[in-house]
């Protein structure tokens, strides 16, 4: 249950998505990916950051349960970490499932 | 999260999160709601917009240790460990316990691996008790996977931990002691909702339906599961001491004398930093 991912990057990585959609909005690019972090949807109250793959059969998957749990009686819910290298689920489901 | 998609309470899950890193972001963003999975906030001490989350789920180690008590032939049983920390000898004692609730001759190897997610060592660990005759084991990694279908494919039973491994091995689980998060997060989630107060320091065990056990495997015996059946019975009621008197470490030093007795609830569990007696093994 370790960090293995430096936080700087972490942080410049959503700073650069942030930027894509503050462009979208703007009109100076789109994407469908960028459209999906309108400050429309900006609405979820709650994030989770994992520190290993979802379907672990262990801690991970233990607390995915849990939010699951929450995605399915109050809306959308974040999520972070978790995806191991070569994980065939597309970048954009990381943060909004 | 906080600044792309307006989060306002983040579970940072994992145990090497708290410091820096959560402490980190938490003093950066003072109006967001930081809680984090484990022992480790402290009050006057951590930041009010920051709190932790546990179960005691040492109690479902305990319930582990009754089926295994029942299904081991060999009276050795194995618990393969991260690190110990506070949390994981609470759980290999009270596996301990649990089994010797059955039979008082009952043994546990304990082997630690130093990591959270180690698959290779998690494998030769199981393999090594396996090879010394332990017949029932369970263990507190990150993903037991490997340790379940390693120690599966050996002949040797299983008991779960963190979420339900059953269909890894469906023969050989036994049972398992599993987290319930979803009521923890809905508990915070509603109370975002309606402006409550978030409480800093969140703990409950299987009465508070933090945590739940597996359901029992087709190789756990009538006895084994009336035994299973009472015990949870008892913990259900609230009270319920896996660490009494008279009670020693495997080193000889007094844990607790007779008639002392450490409920679920007892703080002193948490800065636990020992193994009993009949755990085979070291802290360090």
């Amino acid at each position: 249950m370790t960090s293995r991912m430096p936080s700087r990057l972490v942080l410049d990585r959503r700073q650069f998505l942030k930027t894509s959609a503050a462009g979208a909005a703007l009109g100076i690019t789109a994407s469908s990916a960028a459209a999906r972090y309108s400050p429309r949807r900006r609405a979820s109250p709650s994030a989770f950051i994992y520190v290993g793959p979802k379907d672990d059969y262990g801690y991970n998957q233990a607390h995915a349960e849990g939010a699951a749990a929450l995605k399915c009686d109050q809306g959308r819910h974040h999520h972070r970490g978790g995806e191991r290298p070569g994980d065939r689920r597309r970048p954009e489901d990381r943060w909004s499932r | 999260m906080i600044n792309l998609d307006g989060a306002s309470l983040l579970f940072p899950t994992s145990f090497g999160y708290f410091d820096p890193h959560m402490l980190a972001m938490a003093a950066k963003f003072p109006d967001a709601q930081f809680r984090h999975c484990g022992g480790m906030w402290k009050e006057g001490v951590n930041p009010k917009n920051t709190g932790s989350y546990f179960g005691y789920i040492g109690m479902g180690q305990y319930l582990n240790g009754i089926v295994a008590g029942h299904a081991t032939k060999s009276k050795k049983i194995g618990f393969i460990a991260a690190k110990p920390i506070p949390q994981v000898l609470l759980n290999i004692n009270s596996f301990l316990l649990g089994a010797r609730a059955v039979d008082p001759t009952i043994t546990c190897q304990v082997i630690f691996t130093g990591e959270w997610s180690l698959a290779v060592k998690e494998a030769e660990a199981t393999n090594a008790l396996v090879d010394q005759g332990v017949d029932v084991v369970t263990c507190h990694v990150d993903s037991p996977k490997v340790v379940v279908e390693t120690a599966a494919g050996r002949g040797a039973f299983v008991c779960g931990y963190h979420a339900n491994q059953s269909p890894l091995a469906p023969q050989k689980y036994l049972t398992g002691a599993e987290w319930n998060w979803a009521n923890v997060y809905k508990m915070y989630v509603e109370k975002t909702a309606g402006r409550a107060a978030l409480p800093n320091f969140t703990r409950g065990g299987l009465a508070d339906g933090f945590v739940k056990m597996s359901p029992l495997g087709p190789a756990v015996s009538d006895t084994a599961r009336k035994q299973f059946e009472a015990t949870k019975a008892e913990m259900m009621k609230g009270g319920f001491a896996v660490i009494k008197g008279p009670l020693k470490t495997n080193k000889g030093a007094d844990v607790a004398a007779a008639g002392k007795s450490y409920p679920e609830t007892a703080i002193e569990l948490e800065s636990m930093n020992y193994l009993v007696e009949g755990v085979l093994g070291s802290t360090a």
